[in-house]
């Protein structure tokens, strides 16, 4: 991975305000709405916090592969071709950004949890947990490189738009985990969002098996990077 | 370079390329030597961006073999002796030019300092600014300082000039100029016979995939410098015009005669000797689309 690279990215997200505002935003705004309505005690605010926070991992991740797709498509990774950067190098860098940016909107979500909560908050908790939606959020990065990586980029944004949701349901981000109809939540089971999600709960007193969420997660990541890995490599030749 | 220099700076041999059905680069042999100003010229559609794709190793042929500098397209941009300028080559949103070049700067071995490189492409004022928020030549000239980031041995310019001004035209050359002071190899693409004429030392001419002429710039206009002559004669019959200049690019309507030739000179004179009425003369060149045309007939020989 190059660093100036990924510096320059990371300057160039920040740069595009629009896109951080409605990325970053939106889930941070979705908590909001759905604490007025529901959010009677702290547990119920928590547990909307952690959902939110999930959507937010989720959503920035994945549409930043849509970036990547634009930029096959503009011809910028046809002038990088010309120098000496590997694609591989590149999609590492580009799934470092995706992060950055989960990370940017989970931690809003979090800041305003905290805000909402006041006094009432359990801050280690809450640190716990951010740092786990963090850390679960990489594989979805890497989905959303790979993703960038086929097809065309007119069809891109659907094509991110239906991962999203996908994930964000197998995730408990629209219908809390133990509310999934039977068969699903089994199919949830083999799935990094659902991991994400009860990972991220735990320190909020849930139960989770800690092995079988890190052992998924790890799964998937690694599996992940072995197809951003075969796919840039293959652009390389 | 501490390696003893490879004879060749490019070297196609037996090249094709297709793109479904289409057949854009049919069989090119090319040898450049380094120092070598090339021009490829040829119209749109000649083959000439595929065949730079293929020399950059942005495409891989479909039978033949490119080496440039001796080595592979990847293994020569990786060791910065190649440094070129595509048409399309997107820049990044949000980026300044001075990050660009800085980036470009960041994955070379061995490149230029990055003031250096704007200095020379002439715009050293431009990196504050954002890449895509610039014109077409301004952009052109961002291309052209990336290109410049490795200081490459052979530079690759397709269609470089394509967006620019005439002012700019001018400056670019120049700055070309400058470049290839230090005996580098410059081979580019352009379907300007002018550029052709006035930068190469060297200019290949490409239709539908083919090389049909290669040689001196001089060598080449003389296939390809056509003169359509008009006049209004109002004294000379149809008949006696075929008789003066046979019926191959004569068109007659009336009085109003048009003539395409070769040799626009000895057509003008042969004309003015026997039609002491003959007014309204007028002599244009001809573009390149039509030069060719008038070449489809004449495509045997391929001189160098």
């Amino acid at each position: 991975m190059n660093a100036t690279y990924t510096i320059l990215e990371v300057r160039r997200l920040l740069r595009d305000r629009a896109a951080l505002v409605l990325t970053a935003g939106l889930p941070t705004g979705l908590f909001l709405l759905y604490n007025a309505m529901w959010g009677d005690d702290t547990g119920a605010t928590t547990s909307l916090m952690v959902m939110m926070g999930v959507f937010a991992g989720l959503a920035a991740t994945i549409s930043a592969g849509g970036r990547v797709s634009l930029e096959r498509h503009a011809g910028w990774t046809r002038q990088l071709r010309l120098s000496p950067l590997r694609p591989l190098s590149y999609a590492l860098s580009k799934s470092v950004v995706a992060l950055v940016l989960g990370m940017l909107a989970v931690t809003l979500v979090f800041v305003v949890g905290l805000a909402v909560q006041g006094g009432g908050a359990d801050l280690p908790a809450m640190v716990e947990s951010l740092l786990l939606l963090w850390l679960g959020s990489i594989p979805f990065a890497l989905i959303g490189v790979l993703l960038g990586q086929v097809g065309s980029a007119n069809a891109a944004q659907p094509r991110g738009m239906v991962v999203l949701l996908g994930s964000a349901f197998l995730g408990g981000v629209f219908v809390p985990i133990d509310q999934l109809p039977r068969g699903m939540e089994s199919v949830a089971q083999w799935y990094p969002s659902y991991w994400l999600n009860a990972l991220a709960q735990a320190p909020f007193g849930e139960s989770v098996d800690v092995v079988r969420a890190a052992v998924t997660l790890a799964a998937w990541t690694l599996l992940l990077a072995g197809l951003v890995r075969w796919r840039y490599g293959r652009a390389e030749r | 370079m501490t390696e003893t220099p490879a004879p060749h700076a490019v070297r196609l041999t037996g090249l094709r390329k297709s793109y479904g059905a289409t057949v854009a680069v049919d069989g090119v042999d090319l040898e450049i030597a380094p120092g070598e100003i090339v021009a490829l010229l040829g119209p749109n559609g000649a083959g000439k961006s595929t065949t730079v794709d293929l020399i950059l190793g942005l495409s891989r042929p479909d039978a033949g073999a490119v080496a440039v500098f001796g080595r592979t397209p990847r293994e020569a941009v990786d060791a910065g002796l190649v440094g070129a300028m595509l048409q399309d080559g997107a820049m990044l949103e949000d980026a300044t030019v001075g990050e660009l070049v800085a980036l470009f700067a960041s994955v070379h071995r061995h490149p230029l300092p990055v003031a250096e490189v704007l200095e020379r492409a002439g715009i050293a004022d431009l990196a504050g600014r954002r890449a895509t928020e610039l014109s077409g030549g301004q952009t052109q000239r961002i291309r052209f300082a990336l290109a410049l980031v490795p200081d490459p041995d052979l530079v690759v310019l397709d269609e470089p000039t394509v967006a620019m001004d005439v002012a700019t035209r001018r400056e670019f050359w120049a700055a070309m100029r400058r470049f290839v002071a230090a005996g580098r190899t410059v081979l580019f693409a352009t379907h300007y016979l002018d550029e052709a004429d006035g930068f190469a030392d060297r200019v290949v001419l490409l239709r539908d995939g083919h090389i049909v002429a290669d040689g001196t710039p001089r060598h080449v206009k003389s296939i390809v410098a056509v003169r359509t002559v008009r006049a209004t004669v109002p004294d000379l019959s149809a008949a006696a015009l075929t008789g003066l200049f046979g019926t191959d690019g004569l068109i007659v309507d009336g009085a109003d005669v048009r003539i395409r030739t070769a040799d626009g000179d000895g057509v003008l004179r042969t004309l003015l000797a026997h039609s002491p009425a003959a007014h309204d003369i007028e002599v244009t060149g001809a573009d390149l689309e039509e030069a060719f045309l008038s070449l489809t007939t004449r495509t045997g020989g391929t001189a160098r």
